[in-house]
């Protein structure tokens, strides 16, 4: 009986443009901008290629006499330095394509770094300063007549662990997977039109006169906003898979992580509904509560980085559905995943028995 | 005209959804502006040549040190002895690495093992390092494996260089605190000698934003001002969806062509909506305003009179914006849909939950159109005192209210001649 | 005839108020049961309880010689109810709100597409099946709102003033259909403020006031209540007889 109500509330959403624009168009658009924000920030260090930097010398600096020197030992490092007698540092680099500029004189010396090539320019800046200090701290120290102890020696080694950890995940992996999780716990919008439809043509009288039951009224809503969202959503993945490169974990484990969120938060806002009777008023309150649990959870800021205390994360629902397909993602496991699957399932029934109750309570009224 | 004011006000005051918007947002703004987090979040990526990073507690977490993407290095201080301070100090100002310290003369060994664990899981860092307790003594005796401990917390192959750098430090302080006793200088000192006999450096970083400008708890009070606007935002979204619902409904039960009838201009009609526009949004300003003064104004930044102010013109952008699109949309549906959509992606992509300094270019660009954007500009400029704020934030707002009513006048005539 | 619906006493009250008040109903199966009263008489309150919609203050309605309520799954598929306001889904075609509305009563399958051929050949829309109900004009949508009723071939069609806001020729259909699903078998009761109407298809006539029953009968009977030369006076007059002309104001 109710597959029909089921088959024919999927059409009602899946021909509301709302259902494409929220949930296909919705995680893409809102993944692309954070993966593109925090994309270097997230980004793993990779190394970097040979680079090219650029010098000047003053005249009559002390750096005169070992540039030769330094620029034969940066070369073998990857470094290539060119002099440049003139012009602006930050002209020069742009223009030429460089990594830095290091301006030696009488002073001291000053390393130009700039921000699109900053990891080379660090690279720079510590082979310089290394470089520097190591020369000088040999000459000082042979001057009191002490070899700087272990130069050149292998033997001396420091004490080194390595703990678990779990390894860094970059934007692309973590926002592609989040968005969708944050997507998914706001599912009553899916069904918000045809949820109002039904409300303005009053089409629950058809459903009283039928005398079929309450629960499976709610079932049907249930299971088709899930059918509808999850429809969309995979669109979404797809779509984030091919053109961000992300990548999920076990697919199947994740997949039934995402539809049990659905289940539990729907739920939830479905009992928001049965207690407001209103569409509007059910989107802002669990719109609300979603962004907050998303904030806690770490839909906006990584949950990695976030300095919200251990209680915020652990009372929201999405933290551990974002941390389980994170881990599944970079780990291949996780330790979150029975818990999250434990608190969706749990939405689902409480809140399922509580909208029946309240159904009912109201039947009785009525 | 102030007849059709007070009746849409009417309307508005009758509706329970309106005050629920108009009390709820600002408090939970201002729970947004009280919101105190343990570590400071983007401060620190712009700074260049920072050095030892001091961290408040062992619990500080450091993830946020990568932003500048160098190798974040987290260590947990048990001998607080100068020469560790030194070594730290190089370590920070070689320019390959961040280095927040947290000090902690009782904390053992195991005590770092367990503590590790738990970075693993909840932080991000390139590596930790614990400093034993006797750590100078040592040092004294070349015994470098008991001194410290490196903890490999990624794949990061700049953590060899550290372990390559920290080895280097230690052998150079053992051979200092050899010579010391021959020269007569302490080991500092002599340490201190050889650091000044080193070429001076000086680093610039190009390319960089005034944000450096900003203190510590300076930025912080900018997030969490950013996280309040949004929910002001949010608020004049939903009172303006409201105020044009009055709209919509007067479009399709012709109540509108009363009105029209009895000699009423378009003008005078939209110019009355617009008006009551101005009050709900004064109205959720001064709420606003109202909950600031239980919460200090140290958590604020700016005078409350200027946020209040602020907010109120940020919540005229809006609502103009919200009663405009709901008309030329139509239905309340697809209105609070329009609405709600622009201020997701506009929120996000003017800075408000997190700086687009990082972002690509085309994100910058979008986020210049953005009116968030120039007012959290403007609060910057009022944090650093800069008497061009009001400037900037007034003409942004009159800017926004001529694109607006423009538009949607157009919007409006062509709908009209489409009837 | 027997007797298919009967209401025992049925009451309903808001706020102590009874907007229904004792109403004792008999309607004989295989009739066309008229319900007349002016505004807030407790017209739709009374379909509404009858359709299992509002639940009773006070009393019982018998269906098919049993309690409604308490055998309310057994009996509901021999009902189908029309209400005044287009209870039908824009955004689905006409085949999909009758497949959606009468599957509710357990119907599916090959089954259930047989009767959506039949419900919409019934209304005359079988060459707008594959439209939307948004497209539709206002009789067609009455029409629609008629087939979605009665796909489970019920025994009692409950009309609420099916023809109100639309053009002649849509009501006339209409009303034929009405009596075509009354030769074919079915009971109906028909609510309208439309006296033409009801006296050409009634069989027998309710008028309700102030939520009492004040006159039951066929419309000869009626008239005979106001005067004896039945020819001289129209239903409508009878009806404002009865019930006074004073406006009614809810």
């Amino acid at each position: 009986m109710i597959f029909y109500m089921i088959k024919n509330n999927i059409k009602l959403m899946l021909r509301s443009p709302l259902t494409i624009l929220i949930y296909v168009l919705g995680p893409t658009l809102v993944a692309s901008i954070l993966i593109s924000a925090f994309n270097s920030f997230m980004k793993s260090y990779e190394g970097v290629d040979k680079f090219k930097a650029a010098y000047r010398l003053e005249e009559g600096c002390d750096f005169e006499k070992s540039i030769e020197l330094i620029k034969e030992n940066f070369e073998k490092n990857g470094i290539t330095l060119l002099e440049y007698k003139e012009g602006d540092p930050e002209e020069l680099i742009r223009k030429n394509d460089l990594a830095g500029f290091v301006d030696f004189s009488k002073d001291g010396y000053t390393v130009y770094e700039i921000k699109d090539s900053k990891l080379q320019g660090y690279i720079l800046e510590y082979s310089l300063t290394q470089a520097f200090e190591e020369a000088t701290d040999t000459a000082y120290l042979s001057a009191l007549g002490t070899p700087l102890e272990g130069a050149g020696e292998e033997s001396a080694k420091i004490h080194t662990e390595h703990p678990e950890f779990v390894p860094a995940i970059d934007s692309a992996d973590y926002y592609g997977i989040i968005e969708i999780v944050y997507f998914a716990s706001f599912s009553i919008v899916c069904g918000a039109a045809f949820l109002s439809q039904e409300k303005k043509n009053r089409i629950e009288r058809r459903f009283m006169v039928s005398n079929i039951s309450n629960t499976k009224i709610y079932l049907a809503k249930l299971l088709s906003v899930t059918g509808a969202v999850s429809v969309g959503l995979l669109l979404s993945v797809i779509i984030l898979v091919a053109f961000s490169g992300v990548k999920w974990g076990d697919p199947v484990l994740s997949a039934v992580i995402i539809l049990m969120l659905i289940f539990g938060t729907l739920a939830m806002e479905l009992m928001v509904y049965s207690l407001t009777d209103s569409v509007a008023a059910t989107v802002i309150i669990t719109f609300t509560i979603i962004w907050l649990m998303g904030f806690f959870g770490g839909s906006f800021e990584t949950y990695m980085f976030s300095s919200h205390s251990r209680l915020l994360k652990n009372l929201s629902p999405i933290y551990y559905a974002n941390r389980s397909l994170v881990e599944l993602s970079c780990m291949g496991h996780s330790d979150y995943i029975v818990r999250s699957l434990g608190i969706s399932a749990s939405m689902c029934v409480v809140f399922t028995a509580l909208t029946v109750f309240i159904g009912k309570v109201r039947s009785e009224k009525a | 005209m102030i007849r059709i004011i007070k009746t849409t006000l009417k309307l508005l005051f009758r509706n329970v959804g309106f005050w629920l918007c108009a009390i709820c947002f600002p408090v939970l703004a201002t729970v947004m502006l009280n919101i105190q987090t343990e570590n400071q979040s983007y401060y620190y990526s712009y700074n260049v040549d920072m050095g030892v990073v001091e961290l408040e507690s062992k619990d500080e977490k450091v993830a946020y040190f990568a932003s500048d993407s160098k190798c974040v290095v987290k260590v947990y201080d048990a001998s607080q002895s100068k020469l560790c301070d030194h070594m730290l100090d190089k370590i920070a100002r070689s320019g390959l690495f961040k280095v927040g310290r947290s000090k902690n003369g009782e904390m053992t060994q195991a005590d770092a093992d367990k503590k590790v664990l738990e970075d693993g899981q909840d932080d991000r860092m390139g590596a930790a390092v614990y400093i034993d307790r006797d750590f100078d003594k040592h040092i004294k005796k070349g015994e470098y494996d008991k001194a410290l401990t490196v903890y490999v917390m990624s794949e990061d192959e700049r953590v060899e260089l550290l372990e390559e750098k920290l080895l280097y430090i230690m052998q150079k302080m053992h051979t200092a605190a050899a010579v010391s006793e021959r020269t007569g200088k302490t080991t500092a000192e002599l340490l201190l000698d050889m650091d000044e006999a080193a070429p001076r450096k000086t680093v610039r970083m190009l390319s960089g934003n005034d944000e450096k400008n900003l203190t510590k708890i300076q930025t912080d009070q900018k997030s969490n001002l950013g996280y309040a606007y949004v929910f002001m935002t949010l608020g004049y979204i939903l009172t303006g969806v409201i105020l044009a619902s009055t709209i919509i409904k007067e479009l399709s039960n012709d109540v509108i062509k009363r009105i029209r009838l009895a000699g009423t201009s378009e003008i005078t009609y939209f110019g009355a909506k617009f008006v009551s526009g101005v009050v709900i949004s004064l109205i959720l300003s001064v709420v606003f305003s109202i909950c600031t003064l239980f919460i200090d104004q140290d958590r604020i930044g700016v005078d409350r009179i200027s946020l209040c102010v602020m907010t109120f013109l940020l919540g005229l952008i809006f609502c103009t914006f919200t009663l405009f699109s709901g008309v030329l949309v139509g239905n309340i549906m697809g209105a609070t849909v329009t609405a709600f959509t622009v201020w997701c992606l506009s929120s996000m992509i003017s800075g408000l939950y997190f700086p687009i300094g990082g972002t690509s270019r085309f994100i910058q660009s979008l986020s210049a159109i953005m009116p968030q954007k120039w007012f959290m500009d403007g609060t910057v400029m009022l944090f650093l005192r800069d008497k061009g704020a009001w400037t900037v934030i007034l003409c942004v707002t009159v800017a926004y209210m001529v694109v607006f009513t423009g538009l949607g006048s157009v919007g409006l005539k062509l709908r009209n001649s489409d009837e | 005839m027997s007797t298919i619906l009967k209401t025992n006493e049925l009451t309903k009250r808001y706020s102590g108020t009874a907007v229904v008040d004792d109403l004792n109903l008999e309607i004989q199966k295989g009739e066309i049961f008229g319900l007349l009263g002016p505004n807030g008489a407790g017209k739709s309150t009374t379909m509404n309880m009858i359709c299992n919609i509002v639940k009773p203050s006070f009393g019982s309605v018998e269906f098919m010689g049993k309690d409604f309520r308490k055998n309310r799954k057994e009996l509901s598929r021999h009902l189908g109810f029309i209400p005044q306001d287009l209870a039908i889904h824009g955004n689905l075609k006409a085949w999909e709100n009758v497949e959606l509305f009468t599957s509710l009563y357990g119907i599916r399958g090959a089954e259930l597409k047989k009767r959506i051929d039949e419900s919409l050949e019934y209304v005359g829309l079988s060459e707008r099946r594959n439209d939307y109900a948004k497209t539709f004009s206002g009789g067609m949508k009455r029409r629609l709102n008629i087939a979605c009723a009665i796909g489970h071939h019920p025994d009692l069609l409950i009309f609420d003033e099916p023809t109100v806001g639309i053009d002649p020729q849509s009501r006339n259909f209409i009303l034929e259909k009405i009596k075509e699903s009354n030769r074919n078998g079915a009971t109906v009761i028909y609510t309208s403020h439309y006296m033409e109407e009801v006296e050409a298809i009634c069989t027998r006539i309710a008028i309700m006031d102030n939520g009492k029953l004040i006159a039951c009968g066929t419309a000869e009977e009626l008239k005979k209540l106001v005067v004896d030369d039945i020819s001289k006076v129209t239903l409508e007059e009878v009806f404002l007889t009865l019930t006074g002309k004073k406006l009614r104001d809810l």
